[in-house]
Formats: C-alpha cells, structure tokens, sequence
C-alpha cells in the first residue's frame, strides 16, 4: 500500500447517513460515508464501527437470514454496496454478557471494488431446496426457519443488466472467529459469475429493486430516467435479452425509488413529480395504481409496511400514509391519507430509513444525524385514535341528584383531569363529581347551589386537590382523596371569579391560589392541608395590583423558593410580584405592586403560560441561573433571565451568554423578533436599568430569546426530563412540539383552543401516558395513549446528533481556547455556517469513545435570519479568556457579532480516559456555550443581493476592545468596520472598491510596530497587497474623540427598530488609494488564500484556485515606524503547480511554516512541503494526498491539539472530516 | 424577495433575456467559442440534450455567418424533452443512448459527418454526489458515443462536466479519442459552480475502432488491469474576457434615469415546455400544500 508513510490521519467523519438496516428489534445497523456503525438503539450505545471503502460510500445494506451459534450467540451475513463495490460481512452479535450490553463484532468476508458498473441493488440467492415455508422465495432473511446459507448474490446495475455470482467458500471457519484486520480488495476473479442478462429496455437507471430469493423466481423492477417502472423476470431461457414483463407508466418524473411488497403483489415508486405510487400488480393486464402527494420536494424512497407506508424525502421528512392496498374504500379520505409527517432532520434530504418488527422507524438525514420515531404514535393523529377515545357522559342525573326536577339542565360546566385515571367535574346544578376513569364509576365530591349556573375549576399539579371559583366569588376546595372535609372561602367583594390557578407552595401540602375576578382584579390565597386533623385552611394573603390597562390574566407561576408570583396577561404582558413586600404590612387590602412590568413579550398577544426554573450554580461565578419561559398565542416561546434573586445572577454580570438556545425555523415573524433580538446588550441593559428605576428593588427580568413555533397558538409550556416541551394548537389540532429536541411529539384533532375547552395531562417527556380531553361540539371526550408496551425500545429519539442539513461554507476554530478546569486539556470548538443559514457550533472530543463516529458535540444551533447563507465567519479575542466575539457574514449584505462565552459545571471533575495508543490522558472537559447576538452590521451597499463572500478580524496594540473587521463583498467593495465592545456596534472605518469583480478573499497580516497589510484576491485570479496602516490611523483619530463615540452610541441605541432602514453612517470613512501591489496568480477564481509571516523570508501568500494550480506568491514588506507606513518592495509569484488537483481548489491553509495543506472539488487532501529559497524563489513539494470523505469541500481549518502539537485540520462541505496531522518522524 | 432578485443577482441571466436567448447558458458557449474558435467555419452541428436551445441559438447565428454559397448550414438538436421551435434547427426529440437517435442524425447530413458535437446536458441532481456524478458521467459517455456515430474525424466535442472526484478518470476516457482535451471554465459560468466545460479537438478515433451504440461506453476503474492509475489531470483554461461581465459579482440594476419608475423586470425568453413536477405544482397553486408547509 502507498500510504505507510501517511501523516494525515483521519479521525472523524460526520456526513450524511444513507444507509440504514435492522438486525433485529435493538441493534440497528447504519452506513455513513464509508463507515458502518452498529448502534444500540435501546442506550443509543454504539457497539462497533468499521471503515469499509478507500473512496465510496455505503448505499444500502441487504441482510441474510441469522445463524444461531449458540443460545445468547448469533450471526448474519449482509452486504453493503455503494458505486460499483461491494462487501461482504457478518456480524456476530454475543448476549452472554448479563445485563451489560451485547457485543457485536464484524467479519469481513468479501470486499469487491470492481464491478462492472454502478450497483443499484443486490440481493442473497438460496437454493429453493433450503428454503421452507409457504412462500418459499420471499423474505428468507426474516424468517426463522431458514438456516442454510445463501448460494448466490445478484447484483443489479445502473444500465438495466443483472449478473449472479457464485459466493465462494466462506473465508472463516467459525462466525467466532475474531478479524479485526481489514481484507485487502479482492479481485473480482474471486466470484464466479454464473449468470448475466440485460433487459431488454437500455437505459440508465436510478433505482432498481430485486424481489424474492432464488434465481428461477426472481425479478427485477427498474425506475428508469423516463417516468417508467419495468418489472422483468430476471431467469430467461431465451438469449441474453429479458423481456419487459410488466410496465408501470403513470409517473411525471424520474423515478428514485422502487420497492416490492413483501408478497410481491403490489410495486411502490416514487418520484421527482414528489409523488408516492402504489401499483397493485396482481392482474397482468390491469394495472391500477393510487397517487400521493405531500411530500414538498421530491421522494427518494418509501416502502410498503403492514397497514402503513413509510417515506423519506429531499425535504428532511418522513411521512407514513395508510396503506391504499389494504384501506376500506368507504373510508378512503384523499385528505388524510398522510398519517404523519416526522421532520426531525436538518437541511435536505432524509436518505435512509429502516423499520424495526417492534414498529420503531429509523431515519438517517442529509445531516448526519439519526432519528427514531415509532409507528404506534400514530395512532394519535388519526382515526385509529377513535378507539383510544371515547365521550365522557355525566351519569343520570337522578343517580347523584335524587331530587332533581325537569327544570334541572345538566351538563358539564367545566372538567379537570387529576390522574391518569381520574377526572373531575363541575356541573350545572351545582355538583362536583369525580370519576374513575378505569371503572368509569362517579361519585359526588361537593354539591351546593353557589356552583348552579357557573363554575370555573382547576387541579393542583398533584390532582389531589380541586378548586371551583364560583358566580359569587367564593372558593369552593375539595379533595379528590378525602384528605380534609370539602371548604368554601370567600376572596372579597363577592365578584365572580373568571379564572382559578392552584399553584404548588413550598411543600406538597401548601399551595398558592391565585384567583382573577370579572372585575379585574387579583387575589392571592394560601391553602394548608393539615393531613393530621384533615383540615384545611385558605387565608387570603394580599390582591395583586394590575396595570392600568386591565386585561384578563392567562397565566400564572408562584416560586416559593423566591416568594415570587408571575402573571401573564392576555395584553402580552409578564408581571412579577414579590410577595415577601406583603409581610410587614397586614393591610391586605391594599393591593400589592409589581416588581416587573414587561410589555409585549408576544407581540401584543396573550401570553398562555409561564414557568420558572432554577439551576443551582449553572449561573455565571457559580450563581443560580433563574430562567423564566412563557408562551404566547402569538404562537412563540419566549426566554428569560432573572437577575438580582438571592444566590442568583446579578445585573453586574457582564456576559449574558445564553446556553444552547435555538432560533427556530419560523420564517414570518421577521418584524417581532428583530424587536427583540435586534437590541444591543447596551440597550437590554437599559431596559434593565428601567424595571430597576420602576419598581426601587434590583430584581431584573430580561428577555433573551424568543422563537416562533407556529402560525397557530402555543398554549402551554412545560419542561420534563429535562426537555423543553410546547403545547399548542394549531388548524384545530392541538400538538406537542419538543422544543428541546426539534419534533412534533404528538398532534391530533381536538377543535379549537378556547381555554376551558381543553385538558391535558402526561408523565414525561416521551408522552408515554397522556391524556386529552377536550369539548367537540357538546360532546365530550376523552382520550388517553398509554405506550407502555415498548416504552423501553428506546430512550432518546435522537440515536445521533446532526451536523449542518447543508453544505458547509466556513467553519473556524476558536482561537487559542484556554482549559476551563484545572488539569483538562484545552478544549477544541469550532463555530461553522453554511447553506442552511444556521450558525451551530460544535466541541471536538477526541478519544470519546473508540469509534471515531461519535466526537462531535453540539454546542448551539442559531438561525439568524432566515433565507440568508452564512458563508463566512471569524473570531476575535475578548480580555475575558473564556469570551470571545465572533463574526458571521453572508448574503443578502448581513454581517453579525456575537458574543460567547464558554462554561463548564461546577461540580465537574477531569477524568483520565485511555487514547487511542493505550496513554492515560485527561478528558476533554463537556463545555456549555452561551451564543448571544450583539450588533447587526448596517447596510453599505446600494444591492440588497450583495453578499459578504469573506472576512478577516483583527486588533490593533493600544486599542483595547476594538475589533476591526474586514469584509470584502461580490459588488467588489472592500469595507473596514470597527466593532466596538463599549457601544456594541459597528462602524464604517474604510470603504473602497477594487478588482472590479466579485472579491472572493480576504486576508491581513499585522506587522510588529502596527502596520497592518490586507490581502484581497477575486473571481479575477488576482492577490492585491494594501497597507491600511494609514487609513486606520486617520480614522482612529476621529474617532477617538469622545463626541463622535457618544454619537455612535446614540445613533445605535435609537435605531434598533426595522433592520432594513439602518444604513451605514458614512461621516469618517476613510477610503484606499490603489494596492500597495497587485499580482496576476490565477486564471480565474482565488478560492483559498493563506498569509505566513516566515520572518527573515518576509511574507508567503499561498493560494488555491477554481484553475486547480497552487500558487506561492512571495512579498518583501518593510515597516517604516517613522512613517507609520508598509512598504512593499516586491510580490512576486513564485511558485504555480497548475495540476495540483484535478478540480478547483476550496481552501488552502498553513499547518506551519513549512506545510501547506490543500483541499478540491476532487475530494483531495494534499500537504505539500513548502522551502523558500534563497535567490527569492521557493520549492514545493507535495507530501502525501489522500481522498477526503467530504463532497463539495468548501472550507478547511487548524488548530493544534495535544501537547505534542500535532495539528488538526477539518475539511467541512457536505459534512465534515477530521485530520490529524502528525509531525514526521523519520 | 422580489421578482426582480435573480435579476441582481445574475448578471448573465438579466443580460440574456435581453438579447432575446432562452437561457443565460448561450455566452458559456459563446466564450468557449472566443477561446477556442470552434465554430469556425462550421457548418454541420450536432446539439445533443438542447432543450431549452440556447446553445442551438448560438450555433444557428454562427453557422448562418460561416455559410458558403450553396453551401447550407445543418443544425440538429436533440432532446428527450420536447423543445420550443427554433428556425434554420432542425429538432429531434429522442434518447440519445439510442443507436436510432444516432441513425437519424446521420439521416440529415446526407452522408456526411458533423464538424462539432455539443452537450450542455445535465442530469437531475440528487445531493448524493458520487451518484450525481456517476449519471452526468454516463450522460457524457452517451454523448460521447454518439459523437463516435456522427462526428468526422478532426471535428470537436464540447461537454458540460462536473468537476468532481472521479472527473480525471473520464478525462482519460476522452484522451482515447481525442489528442487535445482541455477543461474550460467560461467567466459566465459561477466560480461557485462546479460545472465546467471539456473542450475535445481533433477527433481521431482509436484504429479499427468500430461505433457501437448496443454496447455503452461505461466509466473507467480509477486504477487499470495493472494497476496504473486511470486518472489523468488536463489543462484547465478560463475562457471569456477577464474585462467583461463575472458571473459572481453582484451588479447595480441598470439605472432607468428616473427615480420613481420601477426597474422593469423581463419575462423568460422560453418558458420550460415540460417539467416533472407540474401536477404537484399545480396541486400547490390550488393550496393543497398549504397546509402543511404552514404548520411549522
């Protein structure tokens, strides 16, 4: 092998999973690129990973039938295939481990790299002989009779043909036995093939699909590039054409996917016209077919599943629909063939999916993430749920309300649910009656006349206790358990009470009741259980003061801990009151004012629910970080920090970074949220500072994030397991979206989301048990999901992280990161943008596991605006080592500062782990990441299209907190803006115009003394040198005058509201003369250029361009201190490698001054030694080049890791590969 | 964004509508055309996989130039889609991996071969890259073996290509039947694209070699029988003028000279006649996606 001598090593690989496929219910087998990982999917534990192709990737794997070794041992043979290769493997699976995890170990048998042409599909051939059963050709691989091993592979190719090969003698006597190490290629000599045929219908296929198991009974459907699916029986007696045996012909587009039902009498196909067809076969000359639309993009596979179908396509979902084959026609709704649409996938593209016996469906994303969803969940959303639901009757009335007249109207005037298998009911006459919702027996709880005709209930979180507010403003409290005798108190001024909270005390039997009057006003009460007399008191502790406007309370959250009450009211206002203020004074008529008073927190829509959450010592200096959360029937969620409680985080705190928050995907709330996330820190400080004036106490709610997840309401928000969970309705059904994790957990019809019209109860986050009852029509109904059957299949629905959904156009590594803890190696974290307009930033971890799969920890997941590429970005130093700023341009001109800053937990201990080689070394520590966005750059160009195509950061000796960043636009403008860390905001320092072209580099190099030189390169193959020494200094003097930065300061802070009218203030920009110098050193495109100050050899620009040529161009520049000025005595190019790749160079980058590593469009990684010589020349030799597992690269960078200074270099495109570069040692 | 974005965005898409080509596509050959002066003297052209005609626009203007007395220029366009009439082209809707495809070009010319073959074609794009580029591959090595049909020896081939990982590997595949191969990157064509385009001159089959359209031409192992590399790497020359238009750059719209009149965007030329998802857009335009493209 050629690569003994191999430096770079690849260590990790995330990229899109294109290939999934179950060994049975818990190990589930996944092809990424060219790796092949068996996961767990019970403990999302990976049990092993191998690397299978030197430069293809896995497209599907097809599974023989189990052997059983031994009673907890098993084996099975499968293939995996990907372009015109092919390999053969077993795995072999041992649970005699007890309780721990099976180990799952693999064989390679055979690895085929030559076949004729690109693979389509394969499949295992059994002599029919060996194959029991009534159906004896299908499914052998399923089913457990079948113990002999399969004879023959047939391999389907791209132009219509089939070949069948004789498998050879297995290579391993026993499945126990242990290869670790790779087969080298075998020949395709190795395999015998047996038999070939062509059908007779040439063309280029996407798609083809085997059907049963032995040769004589086999077919072939292929998808062909001309809308047409032609099933054909592979074994024909009559020459080497096969004739067509059946054509489906209904398609408008290509197909890309074709799939059999199990039984064969029915043919699947999807297509680039986005639809779904089912073919019924079973007639020969009449063929029907069903269509279904949904999908928004096209459809890359589906397959037919029992009673479902199950989808993915290039729009990251993927949707079940009823089986048309199998649904009763009187039922059929075209309407609601969909049954589920799972978008857990990021970007473009589901690309695998797989189906578990246990109904458990595995999808695998263009993002490199793994999703489980699972199919008894549907059940929810359709019409299947009628059997999980039923209608909730009041019993006769005359079985609880013997003296009842005719006069008497029953019905329900209000419900709660108090348990999973209790509910409780306020009625007309003036009963509170609870149910067994088991036995579906009543019993009255209460009866009194002050209920007759109206009654508002509500239920502590426990449902241990029921509260009704009456028409003449008295509480009606009752246990659900008998636990204290049922009491009615009264809550002043006898004014009907519109709505009730019970809300949780300090301990389980103490609450707080909040009550809200049809006069508008607010009454607080403190209920007591004395479990030991069963007795309980309600006091009324003090009202509540309401601004002015007197709109109706939604929401409301007591926190003991802080004696706090917050409200939410429908005019989209958060109030906070402090309850502590009522304690010296008895007066409780007085009504008590707010602490906090913030305006619109959803717009000027209802806010529907609020909950507080403190995390012990999470906060900044190990304080108390207290969150508050709210929803709003403006469909968002808004976030919000508590500074100044006790033990809390205080106004003081000069980072407000947030941790791991997410923008959401919501594309029409533009206006709102740039209101919000628009101000500067400047600006929310004096927010703060306002509530602080208002209300004479230090205690601060600041908004810091808001995001909107649906056009319709959101009304509830809570969070179990840790997970953010939303309730809200939407087009009449009401869902539960997974803030946390990004997927609609559960949704079905439950009429509109009037308050009161509605219940809902669940245990945790999975919803395993939930129950929803809600009024349809005067009907009500009940429903409750129990997935208690299989809840154990799986604990997280996301088996794998994801990586950016699309390509990848900048990643950057934080510079010269500082370990947080003591004895922990520095941390490697990169921030990356691309296509898919998100910022996500990421923690490397090296040695995690042994499976170089699973490194990458997601930091934070932003989209700062949507429909805008983020294609450039970098960081820049604060004097805070663990805050950093970080700049992010892209199009449509929008360029960002963000400040993050990093933490860990307090408690955290450094744990040493063994490395690859078997050195003990110290973890790398898990970082939280706070992400906040501090400024929008303003507008400069006349284009709104202009695009930010790169940028380089810097700062100068003497200016603390002031960063200059350079941008370079595709209008051919070359700006210089100063972010300044006082004002939070960008200012126009420089702004020129060079190359007359869309300027594709950007670059600088700051010289000992201050100069500072500035590298543009373009679409035009030219580097131009300018000193901007000069220009910065006369700015920098115009600035610094005090005036000027208070005008700044002024103008920023005032001008927040629409981004679009911001412009650029244009009174001290400096503009550049010509280039210090200008060389010729592409043909076209400069798409990676490198600056290296090499000391006494002055100063290298090496570049790569979309011309495939390397160049070196060599700069001698003097720095006159004098002067203040750079002089550029000569540029030259040196060096041109016209073929040092076979397609465009991406990106070139110096691991050090003497290696250069480059990357193409050609999937290369090439390092390349770099020697100036003497006479001003210089020699590059290339060192080592190897294929890189990451299409379209469009971005490299390094950073050194470990003490032995090795460099990491990751390439990022679709996807993104790890290096590790290792100094020689010969 | 408005109706006018992807005319300031494009400099090339708002320059074709108004010099009337159906596709921004025409100066790519154009400036191939600049560079390598092939439809010089031209007068028989193949244009495979053509719709919607720009590049047969642009052989139909140079070929009426080149056009001798009583001599008359023969354009062929062939295309699995149905395509828009274009005068002096005579239009030819078929498979061009069909050896009837090839008999009927050769049918035109009257015995003759053509001077030039071009493909603009490219596949539908999926994403999975290796598979894009194996089906482009195919689609030049059916445009090839059709030129193989049609083309007369010392005639040119011009070729969309992806410039992806394997594209050194069809280089070698076109060095057999063409001595000089370079790979050409028109300025109107994105740096950001990985498209470029394979400039074959002097057609000079392999002795002996016999055309076979029965027999596709399939892409090449990136290693041979012996274990040398198959990949060759061949001249890259960007083409067009380095003063003229870039295809990246973002220009100012054209100033109309009066401040309250709107720029006035232009319609297509050519409006696609056939396009696969037709019946799910129509389905969208009566709101069927509405719903659920809504929701979240």
């Amino acid at each position: 092998m050629d690569n003994v001598h191999r430096r770079a090593q690849p260590v990790h690989l995330t990229t899109p999973v294109t290939a999934l496929a179950y060994h049975d219910n818990d190990i589930l087998l996944s092809g990424q690129g060219p790796y092949l990982k068996a996961t767990l999917i019970s403990t999302a534990e990976t049990l092993g990973c191998i690397h299978l192709g030197q430069d293809w990737k896995i497209h599907r794997i097809v599974i023989a039938n189990v052997q059983r070794i031994t009673d907890s041992i098993e084996a099975r043979l499968f293939m995996v295939f990907g372009a015109k290769s092919l390999r053969v493997l077993r795995l072999c699976v041992d649970r005699s481990l007890g309780n721990n995890s099976p180990s799952a170990r693999f064989q390679h048998l055979w690895n085929i790299t030559h076949f004729k042409d690109w693979i389509v599909d394969a499949q295992w051939l059994w002599n029919k002989a060996d194959l029991p059963g009534e159906h004896p050709t299908t499914r052998p691989s399923l089913r457990p009779p079948v113990t002999a091993s399969p004879t023959h592979i047939a391999i389907g190719y791209a132009h219509n043909f089939v070949e069948v090969y004789k498998l050879p003698q297995d290579p391993f006597t026993n499945a126990m036995e242990t290869s670790d190490k790779l087969r080298t290629d075998d020949d395709l000599s190795s395999l015998t093939i047996v038999y070939s045929v062509q059908s007779e219908e040439h063309c280029t296929l996407f798609c083809g699909r085997f059907h049963n198991n032995t040769l004589e009974d086999l077919w072939f459907a292929s998808g062909t590039v001309f809308c047409h699916a032609l099933l054909w029986k592979v074994y024909h007696e009559g020459g080497i054409e096969a004739p067509v045996v059946k054509s489906l012909i209904g398609h408008e587009g290509i197909l890309f996917g074709i799939r059999w039902s199990d039984d064969g009498k029915a043919v699947c196909t999807v297509s680039d016209d986005r639809s779904i067809r089912i073919w019924d076969i079973t007639h020969s000359t009449n063929i029907t077919h069903t269509t279904h639309f949904g999908h928004t993009a096209r459809v890359w596979d589906c397959q037919i599943v029992g009673p479902y179908l199950i989808s993915i396509s290039e729009d990251a979902s993927c949707r079940v629909w009823r089986n048309p084959l199998l649904a009763n026609a009187a039922e059929t709704d075209d309407a609601s063939d969909c049954l589920a649409c799972w978008e857990g996938h990021e970007g473009k593209s589901a690309w695998g999916v797989a189906v578990s016996d246990h109904g458990v469906v595995a999808t695998g994303g263009g993002d490199g993430g793994i999703h489980l969803w699972r199919l008894d969940s549907i059940v929810a959303g359709t019409t299947d749920a009628e059997q999980n639901t039923q209608d909730v009757d009041l019993p006769a009335i005359l079985t609880y309300f013997p003296d009842a007249t005719d006069n008497d109207k029953e019905f329900v005037r209000d419900f709660v649910i108090t348990s999973q298998e209790q509910s409780v009911y306020s009625t007309n006459t003036g009963y509170i009656l609870v149910r067994d919702d088991e036995k579906e027996s009543w019993n009255t709880l209460f009866h009194s006349p002050i209920l007759k005709n109206y009654s508002s209930l509500e239920a502590s979180a426990c449902g241990r206790v029921v509260v009704a507010g009456s028409l003449s403003g008295r509480l009606v409290i009752v246990s659900v358990t008998n636990e204290f005798e049922p009491l009615i108190a009264e809550t002043l001024g006898g004014i009907k009470i519109q709505f009730v909270f019970v809300l949780n005390g300090a301990d389980r039997d103490n609450f707080r009741i909040v009550v809200f009057r049809a006069n508008c006003t607010v009454g607080v009460f403190n209920l007591t259980i004395s479990t030991g007399t069963s007795v309980a008191t309600c006091t009324h502790i003090g009202d509540l003061k309401l601004p002015n406007n007197n709109k109706a309370i939604h929401a409301a959250y007591f926190s003991p801990r802080y004696n706090l009450i917050l409200l939410g009211s429908r005019d989209s206002t958060v109030l906070v009151y402090n309850l502590s203020q009522l304690n010296g004074d008895n007066d409780t008529s007085t009504p008590l004012d707010s602490i906090v008073d913030l305006k619109r927190c959803h717009g000027s829509e209802t806010v529907s629910s609020i909950l507080m959450v403190t995390e012990e010592g999470e906060g900044l200096d190990g304080k108390d970080r207290i969150s508050v959360y709210s929803t709003g029937r403006d469909g968002s969620w808004t976030k919000y920090r508590f500074l100044g409680l006790p033990g809390g985080e205080t106004i003081g705190s000069t980072s407000s970074a947030d941790e791991d928050v997410d923008m959401g995907d919501s594309d029409d709330d533009g206006d709102d949220r740039s209101e919000i996330r628009g101000k500067s820190a400047l600006q929310r400080r004096q927010e703060s500072s306002l509530d602080e004036r208002e209300s004479g106490t230090t205690i601060v709610l600041q908004k810091i994030f808001r995001s909107k997840i649906t056009r319709g309401w959101l009304e509830q928000v809570f969070i179990m397991d840790g997970e953010l969970l939303l309730l809200g309705f939407f087009n009449k059904k009401l869902f539960v979206y997974n803030e946390s994790k990004h997927f609609e957990i559960f949704s079905m019809h439950s009429g509109a989301a009037n308050r009161r019209r509605w219940r809902f109860l669940t245990n945790n986050a999975r919803l395993e048990h939930t129950r929803l009852m809600y009024h349809s029509g005067y009907k009500l109904r009940s429903f409750a999901r129990q997935l208690t059957a299989g809840s154990e299949l799986f604990k997280s629905a996301k088996l794998q992280n994801n990586f950016h959904g699309r390509e990848v156009r900048q990643m950057r590594f934080l510079p010269d990161a500082q370990p947080l803890v003591g004895g922990a190696p520095a941390p490697i974290i990169f921030a990356s943008g691309g296509e898919d307009c998100r910022l996500r930033m990421f923690q490397y971890i090296p040695y995690k596991t042994k499976n170089s799969c699973t490194a990458l920890r997601p930091l934070c997941n932003l989209k700062p605006s949507v429909g805008s590429t983020l294609r450039c970005l970098e960081w820049s130093k604060t004097s805070d080592p663990h805050s950093y700023l970080l700049f992010t341009g892209g199009a449509v001109e929008s360029m960002r500062a963000w400040q993050v800053g990093l933490s860990i937990p307090n408690s955290y201990q450094v744990e040493m782990i063994e490395d690859h080689a078997g050195n003990k070394i110290p973890e790398h520590t898990p970082l939280s990441l706070g992400c906040l966005e501090l400024a929008q750059c303003p507008h400069a160009s006349e284009n709104m299209e202009t695009r930010i195509m790169d940028l380089s950061v810097f700062k100068l000796d003497g200016h603390p907190g002031k960063h200059f960043v350079v941008a370079v636009y595709s209008d051919a403008a070359i700006r210089v803006w100063l972010f300044d860390e006082v004002v939070n905001s960008f200012v126009l320092a420089i702004d020129a115009s060079h190359h007359a072209k869309c300027i594709l580099q950007v670059s600088h190099l700051s010289l000992e003394g201050g100069g500072v030189l500035m590298f543009t390169a373009a679409t035009d193959g030219k580097i131009a040198i300018w000193d901007i020494t000069g220009a910065l200094d006369r700015f920098l003097e115009v600035y610094n005058t005090d005036e000027i930065r208070i005008t700044r300061a002024m103008s920023s802070s005032s001008s927040s509201v629409g981004r679009e009218s911001k412009r650029a203030r244009r009174d001290h920009v400096q503009t550049l003369g010509k280039p210090a110098a200008e060389v010729s050193v592409h043909m076209s495109g400069v798409n990676g250029l490198y600056v290296q100050d090499m000391g006494v050899d002055g100063i290298v620009a090496v570049s790569g361009g979309d011309d495939n040529a390397l160049s070196v161009t060599r700069i001698k520049a003097v720095w006159d201190a004098k002067l203040r000025t750079v002089k550029v005595s000569s540029a030259k190019v040196v060096h041109r490698n016209a073929y040092a790749h076979g397609s465009a160079i991406q990106a070139v980058v110096m691991i050090n001054k003497a290696e250069i590593v480059t990357t193409s469009q050609d999937q290369m990684l090439t390092v390349w030694e770099l020697k100036p010589l003497e006479d001003g020349g210089a020699d590059v030799q290339m060192i080592e080049t190897q294929f890189i597992h990451v299409p379209d690269p469009s971005t490299m960078d390094t950073t050194v890791m470990g003490e032995d200074q090795r460099s990491l270099v990751a390439i990022a495109g679709i996807g993104v590969q790890f290096f590790d570069i290792k100094p020689v040692q010969e | 964004m408005g109706k006018s974005s992807k005319d300031k965005r494009d400099v090339y898409y708002r320059m074709a509508k108004e010099q009337g080509w159906r596709a921004r596509s025409a100066f790519k050959l154009m400036q191939v055309d600049e560079e390598f002066n092939l439809l010089e003297g031209v007068t028989k052209a193949v244009d495979l996989c053509a719709a919607p005609g720009s590049w047969s626009q642009v052989l139909s203007k140079k070929l009426v130039e080149n056009q001798k007395e009583g001599e008359e220029a023969k354009i062929v366009a062939v295309d699995l889609q149905a395509m828009a009439p274009l005068p002096g082209v005579i239009q030819l809707q078929g498979d061009i991996t069909k050896q009837s495809t090839a008999d009927q070009i050769i049918s035109y010319f009257d015995g003759e071969m053509a001077d030039i073959v071009v493909c603009d074609g490219a596949p539908d794009v999926t994403g999975l890259h290796d598979m894009d580029e194996y089906i482009q591959a195919q689609l030049l090595l059916a445009a090839l073996n059709i030129t193989t049909h049609v083309l007369r020896p010392g005639g040119s081939f011009v070729a969309k290509i992806f410039r992806g990982k394997d594209i050194t590997l069809l280089y070698t595949q076109l060095k057999v039947f063409f001595p000089k191969v370079t790979c050409s990157k028109p300025r109107s064509s994105r740096n950001s694209s990985i498209e470029a385009f394979i400039v074959c001159q002097d057609y000079t089959p392999p002795k002996d070699y016999v055309p076979n359209m029965g027999n596709p031409l399939l892409d090449l192992a990136p290693t041979d029988a012996q274990g040398k590399s198959n990949r060759t790497i061949v001249p890259f020359i960007a083409c067009g003028d380095l003063s003229g238009f870039d295809s990246d750059m973002t220009y100012a719209l054209p100033d109309s000279g009066n401040d309250n009149e709107e720029y006035k965007v232009l319609a297509p030329v050519q409006m696609p006649i056939t396009a696969p998802y037709l019946s799910a857009m129509e389905k969208k335009r009566k709101g069927f996606f509405n719903e659920q493209m809504s929701k979240k």
